[in-house]
């Protein structure tokens, strides 16, 4: 007669086994999936003594020859080009304005930027300036913007305007739902100078052809 | 000479707006603050613009517009001189006016239909329109008769004396624009391509002199609407977030659940068992 059967190891090595599975599995969707969009802190709405833009001297020679302030008139520094090195960007940018419906108005080209022409201007130490780009075209595949959501803080950006390179750096980035989209966070002109910059992302709904959020970065002058 | 007051005609204007339109949005520029442009529309004559006796604008020139100008809202002595000449010295042009809060203007240093140089104010209608759509503003502020308008083969203004604005909404794209002395079909200007932006005013000029030969066209844009608060930025979808296939891992998990619940179902019943 053979003695009482050796004691099974099965049962302990399935549950080893199993629990290994259920945490790979966990771990693994974790990984897989989509990054949260939400970096850095937006700046202040007031801030003590911001710095009002660094100003460099350009190649480009200005629409006009007017000095920047007199007699207490500020002239627009119209942005005329964005740059972004850290994402390959470099894209013309034009002026936009709002629709009845309240929509920001965007260049029909996905390569060009829009820059609200009712908000603020680089160099004003006061306000908004926002830009809008596109992430993609259905027509036409990868808008300016395309990367936009792979901005980090502490990024540089520069816009060209008024002749002069105007220098900012990245303080945060959002991902909004458009449906709850801050509008007056976003827009809001009662804040201390600092760069929008929108496009779109997150889960694209094929139905509408809209994506569900809005990707926003903010920016101050350095 | 004397000259029509901005403020009178901004009044006017601003009422006439009120009047006219529910919907016109006021600027959503910080408090306290105007814009104003500045067309300089008299040929020949390079001249130098002063504001309280600041100079704003030096060797300003025939066919230019400014970038628009943020100043505080306020009084205004403005005055126009000849590129170069003294502080002191007599102005072509001179007016002193409000400008108030708020408000988009644009300014016209122009021959008047008899050929005398004026500084013709207008208050920029920044009234939102229809999604895609802009809007086409036509000023006459040339030494020339009224004129017609055409958009492509299409009259779309008649009329119009020097002096004188006409609007319309139109979807956005470029306008061939043609224009005619009233009632003739010769074009006097263009055509011309003028680039109408959803959202946006795009404001020709016919500016200079008809008997002078100098008649000629300039452009303005400037922003309609209020305050955003939405913006249409895709419709590709290549920019997506992935679409996160949660269901090959939801198994995997379950399946190594069950398989660690058999295992220790297995173990109690040796137990039992012993």
């Amino acid at each position: 007669m053979l003695g009482r059967p050796k004691p099974a190891r099965w049962p302990a090595a399935a549950v080893i086994t199993g629990l290994v599975l259920a945490g790979a599995a966990t771990a693994g969707y974790a990984a897989t999936r989509p990054p949260g969009h939400d970096f850095g802190v937006i700046p202040a709405a007031s801030a003590a003594a911001a710095p009002a833009g660094r100003a460099v001297q350009a190649t480009r020679t200005p629409a006009t020859r007017t000095p920047a302030t007199r007699a207490g008139i500020t002239v627009t520094a119209v942005p005329v080009r964005l740059r972004i090195a850290a994402i390959g960007v470099s894209a013309p940018v034009v002026p936009v304005g709002v629709a009845a419906d309240g929509t920001l108005g965007i260049p029909d080209s996905p390569s060009v930027v829009g820059w609200w022409a009712g908000g603020s201007s680089p160099g004003r130490t006061s306000g908004a300036t926002v830009l809008v780009g596109h992430v993609d075209s259905s027509a036409l595949g990868p808008g300016a913007l395309f990367r936009l959501q792979q901005l980090r803080p502490g990024a540089a950006v520069t816009l060209i305007a008024g002749g002069r390179a105007w220098h900012y750096a990245v303080r945060a980035v959002r991902a909004y739902a458009k449906a709850g989209l801050p509008s007056a966070a976003v827009f809001g002109q009662r804040v201390t100078s600092r760069l929008v910059i929108i496009t779109c992302g997150g889960q694209f709904d094929a139905v509408t052809g809209h994506y569900r959020d809005n990707i926003v970065v903010y920016a101050v002058p350095t | 000479m004397r000259l029509p007051k901005l403020g009178i005609w901004m009044a006017a204007a601003t009422v006439g707006l009120a009047a006219g339109s529910a919907a016109a949005v006021p600027a959503v520029a910080a408090t306290g603050t105007a814009t104003v442009t500045v067309v300089h529309g008299i040929p020949n004559t390079p001249v130098d613009v002063y504001a309280n006796g600041k100079k704003i604008l030096s060797g300003f020139t025939f066919k230019t517009v400014t970038s628009p100008l943020s100043l505080p809202a306020g009084s205004y002595a403005i005055a126009v001189r000849k590129a170069g000449a003294a502080v002191g010295s007599a102005p072509i042009l001179a007016a002193t006016e409000q400008v108030p809060a708020g408000a988009s203007v644009t300014i016209v240093a122009r021959l008047t239909a008899a050929g005398k140089p004026a500084l013709t104010p207008f208050v920029n209608d920044t009234s939102a329109v229809g999604s895609g759509k802009g809007r086409l503003v036509v000023r006459h502020t040339a030494a020339a008769p009224a004129v017609d308008v055409y958009a492509g083969t299409a009259k779309v203004i008649s009329g119009l004396a020097s002096g004188q604005q006409q609007a319309l909404a139109v979807p956005a794209g470029a306008v061939s624009a043609k224009v005619t002395l009233a009632g003739q079909t010769a074009a006097v200007l263009g055509p011309v391509s003028v680039p109408v932006t959803a959202g946006m005013a795009t404001v020709v000029y016919a500016i200079g002199s008809a008997s002078g030969h100098t008649l000629t066209a300039v452009t303005q844009q400037y922003p309609l609407g209020g305050m955003p608060s939405a913006a249409q930025a895709g419709s590709g979808g290549l920019g997506a977030d992935p679409a996160s296939p949660a269901w090959p891992f939801a198994l995997a998990a379950t399946a190594g659940l069950l398989l660690a619940m058999a295992g220790a179902a297995g173990m109690v019943r040796r137990r039992r068992a012993c």
